[in-house]
């Protein structure tokens, strides 16, 4: 079985070789696996109770299992995840005898998510790059323009693409540091490594180029709702809020208000130096 | 008098803050920052009082000297539980 390191998570992947994503190559590690990946028939999914929560996909919770069920539901109608294994499983229910590996591993993300949550790592849905051995990560809605952003960061400065999706940190970790993700939306950028975060940039649609600190409460409730993550069972935004107080504190946020033209990399760039140069009088002990 | 069951009064990083709770979170459910006053009348309001007992308590932690300070109290009071009002927090 192959297995892969998600921050630390050795995911075994139970699976066709040909329904493995290459893009999950680079993160094939040895091992015994922390949790397995599996494909079942759709009736996997099919379990009665729990408590169902709608949000882009439909998510029921019980004490041993976690449920998630897409809205277009394609080959890969859902995931169960089940915690009452001795080495929890995801169980990814598939239509077809031969799903686009793409697909699938994209439909199991949720789950992996959940579990490396239940182990404090939270993945932040952003586009990121690598600058000055630093990455900089971009949040914002999708369509935005986290990715057009990012590619002016190469353009302009020759930085290198980290993530063009998601990017995992350790709650409590100071300073934050920036771990790769084989899950990258459909951008197919996904860098194995792991360097120090040196600060979110929050994106809104402009008419002009201006970075403003996020400081306080505000920052950690906008880190918290752009994580991918539990925020809507029973005290779980309270739980998500506490572990990532920690790491508020530490990283540098700001509102990046921006066109999507050289300027907004060269101001947002100007602005991360400053970010690095502060973390550089602190000796390295946070992140600015 | 009570907080609607969809938030709670918690402490984040020492700070009173009042969060969604469930469904109001996917429902956009705001997170409102709180003073220490602002959190004292939340946790009063737990034993579900109405608005002439949650005054008397108020009285009764903040000591008002003379009725000039009652009646300010008593304004600051009705004035902050209209604001819960019109947030949509309280329930009677």
């Amino acid at each position: 079985m192959q297995v892969i390191d998600a921050v630390g998570l050795r995911l075994g992947l139970d699976l066709p070789a040909a329904w493995i994503d290459p893009a999950f190559r680079p993160f094939f590690c040895e091992g015994k696996p922390d949790a397995i990946v599996r494909f079942g028939d759709p009736d996997v999914l099919e379990r009665t109770g729990g408590e169902t929560y709608e949000m882009e996909e439909i998510v029921t919770v019980w004490p041993d299992a976690v449920r998630m069920r897409y809205r277009e539901p394609g080959i890969v109608p859902g995931t169960m995840l089940r915690l009452d294994r001795p080495v929890p499983e995801i169980i990814a229910a598939v239509h077809s005898a031969a799903p686009e590996p793409f697909t699938l591993m994209d439909a199991v993300k949720g789950s992996v998510y959940w579990l490396l949550q239940m182990r404090g790592v939270y993945v932040l849905h952003s586009a990121s790059v690598l600058l000055d051995g630093r990455v900089y990560a971009f949040s914002a809605l999708s369509g935005t323009g986290k990715t057009t952003h990012a590619a002016l960061w190469r353009k302009v400065f020759a930085a290198e693409d980290f993530n063009g999706d998601q990017l995992a940190i350790r709650a409590g970790e100071c300073p934050v540091t920036a771990y790769g993700l084989p899950w990258c939306g459909s951008s197919g950028v996904a860098h194995t490594g792991a360097f120090p975060l040196g600060g979110v940039f929050f994106l809104e649609r402009g008419d002009e180029n201006r970075a403003q600190p996020v400081e306080g409460l505000e920052k950690l409730v906008l880190l918290s709702q752009r994580m991918v993550a539990d925020h809507f069972t029973p005290g779980a935004l309270v739980r998500t809020m506490n572990d990532l107080a920690p790491t508020a504190q530490a990283l540098p946020c700001a509102r990046l208000r921006c066109r999507m033209d050289d300027d907004a990399a060269r101001v947002a760039v100007d602005y991360a130096r400053r970010w690095m140069r502060q973390g550089e009088r602190n000796d390295g002990k946070t992140n600015s | 008098m009570k907080l609607k069951s969809s938030y709670q009064l918690e402490q984040i990083a020492g700070q009173p803050v009042l969060l969604p709770q469930g469904r109001a979170v996917i429902d956009g459910g705001m997170v409102y920052r709180l003073n220490e006053t602002g959190a004292w009348v939340l946790e009063a309001l737990r034993t579900e009082p109405d608005e002439a007992t949650l005054l008397q308590m108020a009285a009764a932690r903040f000591l008002p000297e003379n009725a000039e300070e009652q009646a300010t109290l008593d304004a600051q009071i009705r004035a902050f539980c209209d604001t819960l009002r019109a947030l949509q927090l309280l329930e009677d």
